[in-house]
């Protein structure tokens, strides 16, 4: 259970601090969550804007993604991987949910065209990039090769089905498929996620 | 990634990995997800694949941290506080009149699976919300008493390879459901245990299996005739959303 020495980057100093906030509420210490909240807001809350695009349903959703993190916090297991994964895992799945549900897909289809094919990679996460952690990301998605890069970031910022992937890019679901799969697999490589999981573990 | 998984699944395992990872991604469409879920449950490797590349796709959102408004710190913490408060006390009271009226000696003796409980999912109403605990250690020395109480009766069980054993006390108004060698739910769902109190099913929790395989789930019991177990999305319904496959009938 040490943390992480996958680069000079390493993990974001917090982890040490989510993983025993996280275990200690699962432990029934209410008390924790306010450092948990304090140490993993702005990662979720900027996961969350960044796939629902509005600020008002962001801190809706946000806000039931906490609620998740304290019901759930007692199946939160460290053997299958980080405690910021884990509560980003939530946030993203809530954030897709709500993209899915409560918008009209047209609607956003629209908003996709009018961004066209974003610059590399989100120019909200490029001013943002500041840590070494940040730049590590940054290295990995710049090797990422542009058209795999595309299906991922279309996956998982903006709560695209593989389908809705296909049809964005005009390409048969095959091959977003495929694309979703190398791509994440060579992110894996790059930024060290396995070796990391397997410290942990 | 075996071989008796490429020839047993109608998909090559490309194929399947190549949903895992868009799963990873939660870029499935609802048809696709069944299909990964069911693969994952029997295969470890692409477990292992999901949960390696779900790391992956978190530290996508490096960059993008934003400070939430400082209203939204208070309205998250005002709400746990109150829900942590909430689970300090004694699970609240039903509001069916149903179960507030059965009295406890009415416990019927039904048929094990196939009769009484599995019952179609539309005829199951829920008269509780999904309640998890974190306070384990209160519920570890309720499920004790339980399991020590001098009238408690134990009933068993078998679901693929797990044992299941459900032990009843009346005087307790509980019960302990009590798997081993259990199975993870697949990815995207977990078990949900019910207690049934005359058709009606009210959440006991979920239910999940540790690294062993092993979990235990106290579920109350007042009035109740037995207790079952669905499979759910993740995080669990209000109500069940699929027929039960296990089913436990104090009799
Ligand atoms: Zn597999």
């Amino acid at each position: 259970m040490t943390s992480t020495s996958e680069g000079p980057a390493g993990d974001p100093p917090s982890t040490d601090v989510v993983r025993e906030a996280l275990l200690a509420v699962a432990a029934g210490d209410a008390d924790a969550f306010p450092a948990l909240y304090d140490a993993t807001s702005a990662r979720v809350y900027g996961l969350v804007l960044r796939v629902l695009r509005d600020p008002a349903q962001a801190e809706e959703v946000t806000q039931e993604v906490y609620l998740e993190v304290f019901r759930r916090a007692a199946s939160f297991d460290p053997s299958r991987g980080s405690a910021p994964g884990w509560i980003l895992m939530l946030a993203h799945r809530r954030a897709v949910d709500r993209v899915r549900s409560s918008q009209s897909q047209s609607d956003r289809d629209v908003a996709y065209e009018s961004r066209s094919h974003t610059e590399e990679p989100d120019p909200t996460s490029e001013e943002a990039l500041g840590g070494l952690e940040a730049q590590q990301v940054r290295s990995a998605l710049a090797q990422l090769s542009e058209r795999q890069g595309e299906a991922v970031r279309l996956a998982y910022l903006d709560g695209l089905t593989h389908t809705q992937v296909a049809s964005h890019l005009g390409i048969p679901l095959g091959t977003a498929k495929t694309r979703i799969r190398d791509g994440l697999l060579t992110l894996r490589r790059l930024m060290g996620t396995t070796q990391r999981r397997e410290e942990e573990s | 990634m075996s071989e008796d998984r490429r020839n047993r699944d109608p998909l090559d395992h490309e194929e399947l990995e190549s949903l895992v990872a868009a799963s990873a991604l939660d870029a499935l469409d609802p048809d696709d997800q069944t299909v990964v879920d069911a693969h994952l449950a029997d295969c470890p490797g692409c477990r292992d694949l999901l949960d390696s590349l779900r790391e992956t796709a978190a530290d996508l959102s490096t960059g993008l941290e934003t400070p939430p408004p400082p209203r939204l710190r208070e309205s998250v913490l005002g709400a746990v506080r109150a829900e942590a408060a909430a689970q300090e006390q004694p699970a609240p009271a039903t509001s069916d009149p149903a179960r507030a009226e059965a009295p406890s000696s009415r416990l019927s003796r039904r048929a094990l699976i196939g009769g009484g409980f599995a019952l179609a999912a539309s005829a199951l109403v829920a008269t509780g919300v999904v309640v998890a605990r974190p306070w384990r250690s209160e519920e570890e020395k309720d499920i004790d008493q339980v399991l020590d109480a001098q009238d408690a009766r134990t009933y068993r069980a078998t679901w693929k390879s797990a044992q299941v054993t459900l032990t009843h006390s009346s005087s307790r108004s509980s019960s302990v459901l009590e798997v081993e060698g259990m199975d993870p739910a697949p990815s995207g769902r977990d078990y949900q245990v019910w207690s049934l109190a005359k058709g009606k099913a009210a959440s006991a929790g979920l239910l999940r299996p540790g690294e062993n395989g092993d979990a235990r789930v106290l579920v109350p019991a007042d009035a109740a005739d037995g207790a079952a177990v669905t499979l759910e999305p993740s995080g669990g319904s209000e109500q069940p959303t699929s027929d039960p496959f296990l089913a436990l009938d104090y009799s």
